[in-house]
């Protein structure tokens, strides 16, 4: 749940960074004939509208309609009290609501006279949104508009690069801090300590698992005391931005840190995953390993894929890579990549890792 | 710690589809929504999205959108089968299939992803409908291992109301009180904590995430703790000063206070939660404040509480629920007042027979920061 910093800093984000990726947006929407395009977002899934807008919700769901031409206007499930922090925190200024999301956005489209209408992630838009639009809107023409959303994020600019990087200091100077104190604490009171220590450094939000013993598999803290053979992982967002780490709770083995290093090396869009985890399986240093890619850019953690193909340039990933070492203990490494021309690089150096 | 009666939540989810002719019930969760699949299978979600499905003869399957999540899912859950992955629609499919079900109703069917919608309406002579609502009208009564889990919560958010005061000192930003509530409530073991707050003067006119600013000395601090204990929710609203409060932040804390209080005498089965709602809303008319009870100036009056933090029915003046023994809800007259800005107080509570009480113990009062 968002209840750390949700803020918007023009220093750092710049109001003409987002009315590029804005005049950006029109141009393939223009390209693809399209008078409007829906975004949906809601608590969990932000980071379309926010890309577009900064608008984060601390609850609940809304839907951007952004215009080839003109201003935006969010349909909000918030109540209008808040309406002036959204205006506060984002480039959004017209708000609308209605007891009926959909219905008020189907409304709206139609005082927009849009025909063309590109509906951003159709596939995964709420049924009662689009069942509202379907019927609202027999005279539009919906379609599915994905591909302009992975177009637009394409193209990696500075300033979100920059708020990738402070999401990703987050979670490992916050890890580092009291990595040191969780063996021996049950999972709550571990979580307590990484929770003070992300969100004092500012965290948006955050997702802990916890692999309490050598043998378990990371999950939701819970009563068992923490071993210093068990392994942590931490997403953190921060206005917006996840980013995922995974670290053993003990000291890392060197040969297996080095076989991460060789699957970061290794790891190329459009490359089969299967492959890589044959490879790495070959390199000898880890027993039954096991390698998870996430996708965060659409700003959820935890976002497995089951393939490297057609990820664009400018997606940040997260790459695990688990394990048994030689020893018999359970290792486990993530961190976050940055999808580049024909490879992906961390987004930290290693000696900020 | 309580454990769920499963036994008992199977044959009340059987008796929602005997009355809406369903033939099995299939729940749909997006991460932001987890309690609908929490309460038809018992586990907490990680992802994007999870399903749950009752079929016809009271057997219970759980589908987690990771493979390598399954076997934590089977740990968690009642389900007797778990699926995770690629194979979950296959499987969902499979089921349905194998045991002749011609209609499932669709608990969080109007959240459900279009691409899961579509794929459920092309398994052949399967009907499927809304059982949204349906599952809404049970839930509102709690069985009394849930009531159970939700007092836990109600201590955890007690417990986090007080670090919100230890942290809440001159110049420490809102997002690092926050912080300090969050680390409490974990400690505490909280799966999860929805928390908004805001601080300052005349010119808060709402509750929010956290920002940047620093509190400073006269400040109005206000925030909703509700910490999440084995998938119960439990709310605390409280207001506090940093230093010493004015009189005029007395006299408006003391409307809100009488607001909360007109609301736990009518509370009792059988009113409904309009006059709930009504009843806070008097005490702000007869100070001569009732425009500030409209929506222009505040959302609702309270809301019910359990497996989500914000249940049906909200306390609204034209909502005619019946209020029921075991019903759990926040009465809060929350909202702005130009005396001092905006303001909250409410607790957790519990319809009984001869009334309600409190889930938590939290005083009653306008608490003060020593700043």
């Amino acid at each position: 749940m968002k209840r750390g910093l949700i803020e918007w800093d023009r220093q750092e984000l710049p109001p003409d960074v987002l009315a590029g990726r804005q005049a950006r947006c029109r141009n393939l929407m223009a390209a693809r004939g399209l008078d409007g395009l829906l975004v949906y977002t809601d608590v969990w899934r932000s980071g379309q509208v926010r890309y577009l807008t900064n608008f984060i919700p601390y609850w609940n769901q809304g839907v951007l309609l952004f215009p080839r031409e003109g201003e935006p206007v969010l349909a909000a499930g918030l109540s209008a009290r808040v309406y002036p922090w959204i205006r506060e925190t984002s480039t959004v200024t017209t708000i609308v609501s209605g007891p009926s999301l959909g219905q008020e956005v189907a409304t709206q489209v139609k005082k927009l006279s849009w025909r063309h209408v590109g509906i951003g992630e159709r596939d995964t838009m709420p049924h009662g949104i689009l069942n509202a639009l379907a019927e609202g809107l027999p005279d539009c023409e919906l379609v599915d508009a994905t591909d302009v959303l992975d177009g637009l994020r394409s193209e990696v600019d500075d300033a979100g690069l920059a708020l990738y990087r402070k999401a990703t200091e987050i979670a490992t100077q916050g890890f580092a801090e009291v990595s040191a104190d969780l063996p021996g604490k049950t999972g709550w009171q571990a979580a307590s300590l990484l929770e003070r220590a992300l969100r004092r450094r500012a965290a948006t939000d955050t997702v802990i698992l916890l692999a309490p013993h050598a043998q378990d598999w990371p999950a939701y803290p819970g009563d068992k005391t923490v071993t210093s053979g068990g392994v942590a992982l931490v997403a953190v967002e921060y206005k917006g931005h996840w980013v995922e780490i995974g670290r053993p709770l003990a000291n890392g083995n060197p040969a297996v840190r080095a076989e991460y290093a060789r699957a970061v090396e290794m790891l190329r869009p459009g490359a089969s995953l299967q492959s890589l985890r044959n490879e790495i399986g070959r390199g000898g240093s880890l027993r039954d390993p096991t390698l998870i890619v996430s996708a965060t850019h659409r700003s959820f953690p935890f976002t497995q894929l089951d393939s490297l193909a057609g990820l664009p340039r400018g997606t940040v990933i997260a790459l695990h890579l688990s394990g048994t070492d030689q020893k018999g203990a359970r290792w486990w490494w993530g961190d976050p990549l940055l999808v580049e021309e024909g490879r992906a690089r961390p987004l930290l150096p290693e000696r900020e890792r | 710690m309580t454990a769920i009666n499963t036994q008992r939540r199977v044959q009340r989810l059987q008796s929602v589809m005997s009355k809406t002719g369903d033939d099995a019930l299939l729940a749909f969760s997006p991460n932001w929504r987890r309690d609908h699949v929490r309460f038809l299978a018992g586990f907490n979600m990680i992802g994007n999205w999870a399903f749950a499905l009752l079929l016809p003869g009271g057997e219970v399957a759980a589908f987690a959108e990771h493979s390598w999540d399954r076997e934590r899912v089977t740990r968690e859950s009642w389900a007797l089968e778990v699926y995770g992955g690629p194979e979950v629609l296959p499987a969902l499919a499979a089921l349905l299939g194998r045991a002749r079900v011609r209609t499932v109703g669709v608990v969080g069917l109007e959240l459900m992803e279009a691409r899961f919608v579509e794929a459920l309406m092309r398994v052949p002579n399967l009907k499927i409908r809304a059982a949204t609502k349906a599952v809404e009208v049970l839930r509102r009564t709690k069985e009394p291992e849930e009531i159970e889990l939700m007092r836990a919560a109600a201590r955890v958010a007690d417990l986090g109301f007080q670090a919100l005061i230890r942290a809440s000192r001159v110049g420490m930003p809102e997002y690092e009180v926050a912080a300090e509530v969050e680390a409490a409530v974990r400690a505490g073991g909280a799966e999860d904590n929805f928390m908004l707050m805001a601080s300052g003067g005349t010119e808060v006119t709402a509750m929010r995430a956290p920002g940047t600013r620093r509190l400073r000395r006269s400040d109005v601090v206000i925030s909703e703790v509700t910490p999440q204990i084995r998938g119960y929710y439990a709310q605390i609203c409280r207001t506090l000063i940093v230093g010493e409060p004015s009189p005029a932040q007395e006299k408006s804390f003391d409307i809100f206070l009488r607001a909360q209080q007109a609301a736990l005498d009518v509370l009792r089965p059988g009113v409904t939660i309009a006059e709930v709602a009504q009843a806070q809303n008097r005490v702000f008319e007869s100070e001569g404040f009732g425009e500030y009870t409209t929506r222009r100036y505040t959302r609702v009056r309270g809301h019910c509480l359990g497996l989500h933090f914000d249940e049906n029915p909200l306390v609204l003046e034209d909502d005619p629920t019946v209020a029921q023994v075991g019903m759990t809800l926040i009465a809060h007259p929350n909202t702005y007042l130009p005396l001092a800005g905006y303001m909250v107080f409410g607790d957790p509570l519990l319809v009984t027979e001869n009334g309600c009480v409190r889930l938590n113990s939290t005083d009653r009062r306008l608490f003060v920061a020593e700043g």
